[in-house]
């Protein structure tokens, strides 16, 4: 830093820009005051001159020129089209080189088998839906600035928008990264498949606001196009009721693709830019849009049709055409332009409570607004609870801006105080740093301050954002204080770190001799999670409940079922196993294709870390951005990073269930027949495991010499209209495929589902079965089962495969002969899964030898996980990962 | 208007970003200050005296299409047209015009000058071209190498000189117009011009053919108003007592400019009337024809189309459907849309040949848009798209050729006429002896 005061501190130093043309050439560095007065912006606030403008075209650019900057201590910020929302690409203190992805926009790779994409940071939103959609397929997430905001920015800020509620926010729908870090190094985590074993630094990454690493490239997931969409336009006079109607409409379980809430001050703005029909007398309109097929969309129009009436909608009208629909719509698109055009600035915030507390927010949002005289309209995503309270000001003026100001904190201290978030989806930034207090312990926004250095030890990268710099210095700077660990907890933890013991938290301790961990030394101590005091809190109209870790699954589930609820997880061991254990070892079952991971549904995650701080991420919102999405690591972390000691989770009404078994007679024809399901637009099973053994006869399947059976099991759910058809349609599909369906009758499904829950342990039990886990691409099932028949048949071994086939994750029991297999065989194995992305460990080892403990297949992020573990649990005291 | 008074229009911008997704420059530089935003955050910073009005701080301004994408795609409605030739307008008065465009504004302002430098630029394109003297100035030699490309010959003598020949008493009139002749038909190519009069006369128009100087569109996109001003009140001169229901021009450029004649003349006391009254008879051809109720053609004229849109006649005007009319009333011609038929060529005036290389990739895009359709001829209702097209579709090898839209009515209609006509002619035969017979004419 000394070398720049020395030199002119507003000039790019000539020999660091000489160093940056040699790695991008004379036109990738822009740095006269002109190029810098065009990198000083974003999509809302105005920060000082960047120092320079690089504009790399490779990873290997982008990490070359990390290495530069680094070392010559100038802070960088990564910027993609410059459209977030909370000052995110700016700065206003010291210097910064803006690292802009503008250049490397190509879509590297469309992967139509597995539904991937492979893209570079720099494309836009926009260009992959219009690249995908001539295939039937589209990527979830939309914010408002798709048409202009990039992936790699979308990525970076954890991005929602509209249609999130049903189909949840960008960090559903990535598979695995490319970062280039602030060391110069260019790691990747994740892979093809849903699953990939160790630290989700994936997850962590996604919302990390540019402050751990540039994405370089983003594997992305893409989901079938919706057979059908309709839109609806309720209508009411009270905005109340409208927002009433919202939260009825989530408590009974009813998903549409999106609810838009649009009040009054909206509603005429727009009518005044663009006429598309909007009521001008009424408080508030919903936009509602539901899809998939045409028998789905019938049944939920009628429901949502329903529910509006029932809770005062004065009318509900019904996009008859696509023009109609197209104009509803475009209502909404210029809804927030129509207002821009009332007054010359304005300000947008995405604020987020349960969205029972929509009438109570909106109002005192109305209230902030009246109070500062300021008009505020509202036009936002109600069916999360998403808030966009869109201020209008003139930035010129200084009294009205102290004003915007004011009544922003005002808004995030009232959503805070609601149990909701400061930032749903736009992001911390610069901007809502004054908020971060309100939602963390100075504790935990200095844990997060120390997880950006794992990362980016220089922590030169997008420097202070997200935490306010302030805290880590005054210990008074929070309102928020955790209650302590308890007791119980606290006791063996403090015991242990004097006697230097391993503790291993444990709930009903079914998985203690399986997964990924490193063998429990001897005299370790088992802290037994199940002494905890019990909590179960159930939030019936937010439909989230917070839950204790020792808490078992089973418990949760029958106390939950009464209600007509459930927690979507049926993971191995499911009779026995705890909600800490759960989440621990992050394993969701069979439920992944409908409702995602089980990190998906954890809102909100209390730790104990070994030196007994305890400390808690996320919230009670189903969209929340605020800080550093630290759970995401601690979900899956086999215990090895700190004590879960409780979860808001999300759960779901039962549905109608309906479960069918499709049999062939090869793997080809499964693999044949889950191609199709999964490019079906529209039905999409709820699970879909495929097996080559009955699970209700698992013993049968330990004869080496048997023939093994190809089962497709598909469980659907909805109303018995609805299904009825869904499943016709699979009929045809597996016909197609040479496989023939049949229809299991209520008993037989549970007896399928729950014998699958506890195939490993029959196995396990007899000590005889080797147990591996594999993430592979989802189509390449059949390729996956050659491989290990081919390897295990070599060996004279018996072999059963469970596989959830929809999401690339799949459980290999191989029953070794008297002839070991080789171990070269399994590594070549793991090494070409790895080549193609995917994974192979060990879950349980049985007679073969340790020497498997390191089967894994190719990964560079391993330093970065052993970092992050060092960061957690620096001693050690919670045994290691096996990574 | 000057800088502080666009203040306003400056601070409407909210930075959202939304141009990047239309702007061509944008689309091919992907630097900042290549698109709208940029270029108002730069305009800001003068007004604001952050950032000083130089020719070195203007090029980003220079460098907009002023096509107008990102107007129509603005969120919040600002008019960065009007931005960049305020800000230009701002260079011109502080620092004079940049040397080429001060060429070009005494070039087009003086009609003497104007017919010396294209007859100058005739007797080049006959002689001097083979033997073009090798510069050691890169980006001379390219701008004369593009010239080359772009104007591959010129006509003898004016339109307007021979217009008699062209124009033939209508017998009891049904309508009566007068046709402004544009710079490039009068000069370059003949050919939409001679279209136009014939596709009128068809319809029972009565056309004249006025004196007319340029529209001054070039100089206003210089920021030189004040000599756009002395274009428009010359041709409202020429233009004065003619008893016509309409202005017809078949130049999306000039029709546009010509429709702003009352804006443009506003604070003119002597003029102001007068302009707003002329403005408000200005038509684009395709337009007046759909007004009109044109004689659908019976000919036929066999050949695959597809269609540009001008910036100007597209978004300026918001002419888009009437050319469309025009082309599917024609038997035998089977249209195909491109994708974004409405994006700019590159052309924008002079801008293909004061920024060649940036013209020159976004023409490309256009190109191959183009070729993907596969049409066998692309019209547009622009002489300088015209130009820019044939160009970059010679240059591509892309083997579709570019005509006015006017000029495949105008063969519709001939064909209907020889319907007793020997068959065997195919429409592409007829057309190239459609363009030798109207250039033979020119000369």
């Amino acid at each position: 830093m000394n070398e720049l005061r020395e030199a002119n501190p507003r000039n790019l130093p000539p020999h660091i820009l000489h160093e940056l043309n040699r790695v991008v050439g004379h036109d990738g560095v822009l740095c006269r005051v002109f190029d810098r007065t065009v990198y000083q912006y974003d999509g809302t606030s105005l920060g000082h001159l960047p120092l320079a403008a690089v504009l790399p075209r490779t990873p290997e650019q982008v990490a070359a020129c990390l290495a530069i900057l680094t070392k010559h201590g100038l802070p960088v910020i990564t910027r993609g089209a410059g459209t977030n929302l909370s000052g995110a690409t700016t700065f206003v203190a010291g210097q910064a080189v803006i690292v802009e992805t503008s250049r490397m926009n190509r879509l590297v790779d469309l992967d139509q088998a597995n539904a991937r994409a492979l893209v570079e940071p720099g494309l836009r939103n926009q260009e992959l839906q219009d690249a995908v959609a001539p295939l039937g397929r589209f990527y979830p997430p939309d914010p408002a600035s798709m048409a202009v905001s990039t992936l790699g920015g979308n990525v970076a800020e954890n991005s929602g928008g509209p249609k999130c509620i049903k189909y949840g926010v960008t960090n559903r729908w990535v598979s695995g990264l490319e970062v280039a870090l602030s060391t110069g190094e260019v790691v990747h985590t994740g892979g093809v498949s849903d699953y990939t074993p160790g630290y989700d630094l994936t997850g962590v990454l996604i919302g990390s606001e540019g402050n751990f690493g540039v994405i370089t490239k983003a594997r992305l997931k893409l989901h079938n196009r919706p057979g059908e969409t309709r839109t609806l336009l309720a209508i009411f006079n009270h905005l109340d009721d409208a927002a009433r109607t919202v939260s009825y409409m989530i408590a009974e379980g009813v998903t549409p693709a999106t609810i838009e809430l649009i009040d009054d001050v909206v509603l005429q703005a727009v009518e005044q830019n663009v006429k598309v029909g909007y009521p001008l007398d009424a408080e508030a309109v919903l936009l509602i849009e539901v899809d998939g097929t045409p028998e789905a969309v019938a049944e939920d129009a009628a429901h949502v049709d329903r529910i509006c009436r029932e809770h005062g909608a004065r009318e509900v009208r019904t996009a008859a055409s696509e023009q109609e629909r197209e104009l509803l719509w475009r209502g909404r698109r210029e809804a927030v332009g129509s207002l821009a055009r009332l007054r010359p600035s304005y300000a947008e915030e995405d604020v987020g409570v349960p969205p029972s507390l929509l009438p109570e927010m909106l109002r005192t949002i109305k209230d902030i607004g009246k109070r500062h005289d300021l008009v505020i309209g509202n036009v936002f995503h109600a069916g999360d609870g998403n808030f966009h309270p869109v201020v209008l000001y003139d930035e010129r003026d200084s009294d009205e801006s102290r004003r915007m100001h004011e009544a922003n904190f005002e808004i995030m201290k009232a959503a805070a105080a609601m149990g909701g978030t400061i930032t749903g989806e736009h992001g911390v930034g610069r901007l809502k740093l004054p908020g971060m207090p309100l939602m963390f312990s100075r504790d935990e926004m200095v844990f997060m301050a120390g997880v950006k250095r794992v990362f980016d030890p220089s922590g030169l990268l997008n420097p202070g954002k997200v935490i306010p710099p302030t805290v880590l210095e005054d210990p008074s700077a929070t309102a928020v204080v955790r209650p302590p660990v308890p007791a119980e907890v606290a006791e063996v933890l403090a015991e242990a770190g004097a006697k230097g013991l391993s503790v291993v938290p444990t709930g009903a301790g079914t998985k203690l001799a399986v997964g990924p961990r490193q063998d429990i030394p001897a005299g370790a101590v088992r802290l037994d999670l199940r002494r905890l005091p019990r909590v179960l809190d159930f939030d019936r109209d937010n439909l989230i409940i917070r839950v204790s870790a020792g808490v078992g699954l089973a418990e949760l589930q029958s106390e939950l079922a009464p209600e007509g609820f459930f927690f979507p997880a049926d993971p191995d061991f499911a009779g026995r196993a705890t909600i800490g254990g759960v989440l621990a070892t992050g394993d969701a079952g069979s439920y992944r294709p409908r409702y995602g991971e089980v990190k998906d549904n954890v809102l909100g995650l209390s730790v104990a870390l070994a030196d007994g701080r305890r400390l808690h991420f996320g919230g009670r919102t189903v969209k929340n951005v605020a800080g550093f999405d630290v759970k995401r690591l601690l979900v899956g972390s086999w215990g090895t990073l700190g004590v879960i000691l409780d979860a808001t989770v999300r759960v779901y009404p039962i549905p109608e269930t309906q479960t069918v078994s499709v049999a062939f007679t090869s793997a080809d024809g499964a693999g044949r027949f889950i191609a199709a399901v999964r490019a079906n637009g529209g039905i999409t099973p709820a699970a879909l495991d495929f097996a080559d053994f009955d699970p209700r006869a698992a013993a049968a399947a330990m004869d080496a010499g048997r023939r093994p059976t190809f089962r497709v099991y598909a469980r659907f759910e909805g109303s018995s209209t609805v299904t009825a058809a869904h499943i016709s349609r699979l009929a045809a599909m597996a016909e197609t495929a040479g496989g023939s369906l049949e229809r299991l009758s209520a008993a037989e499904a549970t007896a399928l589902w729950t014998a699958r829950t506890e195939t490993a342990a029959a196995f396990i039990a007899t000590g005889r079965a080797v147990w591996l886990k594999a993430g592979y691409a989802p189509a390449g099932l059949a390729e996956l089962h050659r491989d290990l028949a081919a390897l295990t048949g070599a060996a004279g071994a018996g072999l059963a495969v469970l596989a959830h086939a929809g999401n690339g994750a799949a459980d290999a029991f191989i029953f070794p002969s008297d002839r070991d297999a080789s171990d070269d065989d399994l590594a070549r194995l793991a090494e070409e899964l790895g080549r193609r992305g995917g994974s192979l460990y060990p879950m349980a080892r049985g007679p073969w030898s340790a020497s498997l403990g390191t089967l894994y297949g190719r990964r560079d992020d391993a330093r970065l996980s052993a970092e992050v573990k060092r960061y957690f649990d620096p001693d050690d005291r919670f045994g290691v990962y096996r990574v | 208007m000057n800088l502080k008074d666009i203040y306003e229009e400056v601070a409407k911008c909210n930075r959202c970003g939304g141009c990047q997704a239309v702007c061509p420059t944008y689309a091919e530089t992907r630097v900042e200050w290549s698109v709208a935003r940029g270029r108002i955050a730069l305009v800001r910073a003068m007004i604001e005296g952050k950032l000083p009005v130089s020719p070195e701080t203007m090029a980003p301004i220079y460098e907009c299409l002023l096509c107008q994408k990102c107007v129509v795609n603005c969120p919040s409605g600002v008019r960065t047209d009007q931005i960049m030739l305020a800000a230009r307008e701002e260079l011109m008065k502080t620092q004079g015009k940049p040397t080429v465009a001060k060429a070009a504004v005494r070039v087009i302002r003086d009609p003497k000058r104007f017919n010396a430098a294209v007859t100058l630029l005739g007797y080049y394109t006959k002689t001097l071209r083979p033997v073009t003297i090798v510069t050691r100035l890169e980006r001379v030699a390219r701008v004369v190498a593009k010239a080359n490309g772009l104007v591959p010959r010129v006509e003898g003598r004016s339109l307007q000189s021979m217009a008699p020949k062209y124009l033939k008493p209508v017998a009891d009139p049904a309508h009566r117009v007068a046709y402004f002749i544009g710079c490039a038909t009068n000069r370059l190519n003949h050919a939409p011009g001679v279209a136009t009069i014939e596709v009128l006369q068809r319809n029972r128009v009565a056309v004249e053919v006025p004196e007319a100087v340029c529209c001054g569109l070039p100089a206003a996109s210089y920021g030189d108003r004040e000599t756009a001003s002395e274009m428009a009140r010359r041709n409202l001169d020429h233009f004065a007592d003619l008893d016509v229901e309409a202005v017809v021009s078949d130049c999306g450029s000039c029709t546009s400019t010509l429709s702003e004649y009352g804006e443009l003349l506003a604070d003119d006391p002597v003029y102001r009337d007068r302009a707003k009254a002329f403005s408000a008879k200005v038509r684009d051809i395709s337009q007046y024809l759909v007004e009109i109720d044109f004689a659908r053609p019976r000919g036929e004229v066999k050949t695959s189309v597809t269609y540009h849109d001008p910036c100007h006649l597209c978004r300026y005007l918001k002419v888009t459907a009437e050319p469309r009319t025009v082309l599917q009333s024609i038997p035998g011609v089977d249209f195909r849309e491109m994708k974004e038929a409405d994006a700019c060529c590159g052309a924008a005036g002079s801008y293909m040949l004061t920024h060649p290389q940036l013209s020159e990739e976004i023409l490309g895009r256009k190109v191959a848009h183009v070729a993907e359709t596969k049409a066998e001829v692309l019209a547009t209702s622009c002489p300088a798209c015209q130009l820019n097209l044939s160009y970059g579709l010679k240059k591509q090898a892309v083997p579709a050729r570019v005509v006015h839209t006017v000029e495949l009515l105008a063969q519709a209609y001939r064909a209907e006429e020889g319907v007793a006509r020997p068959a065997g002619r195919d429409a592409t035969r007829e057309a190239k002896a459609t363009r030798q017979e109207v250039a033979g004419s020119g000369r």
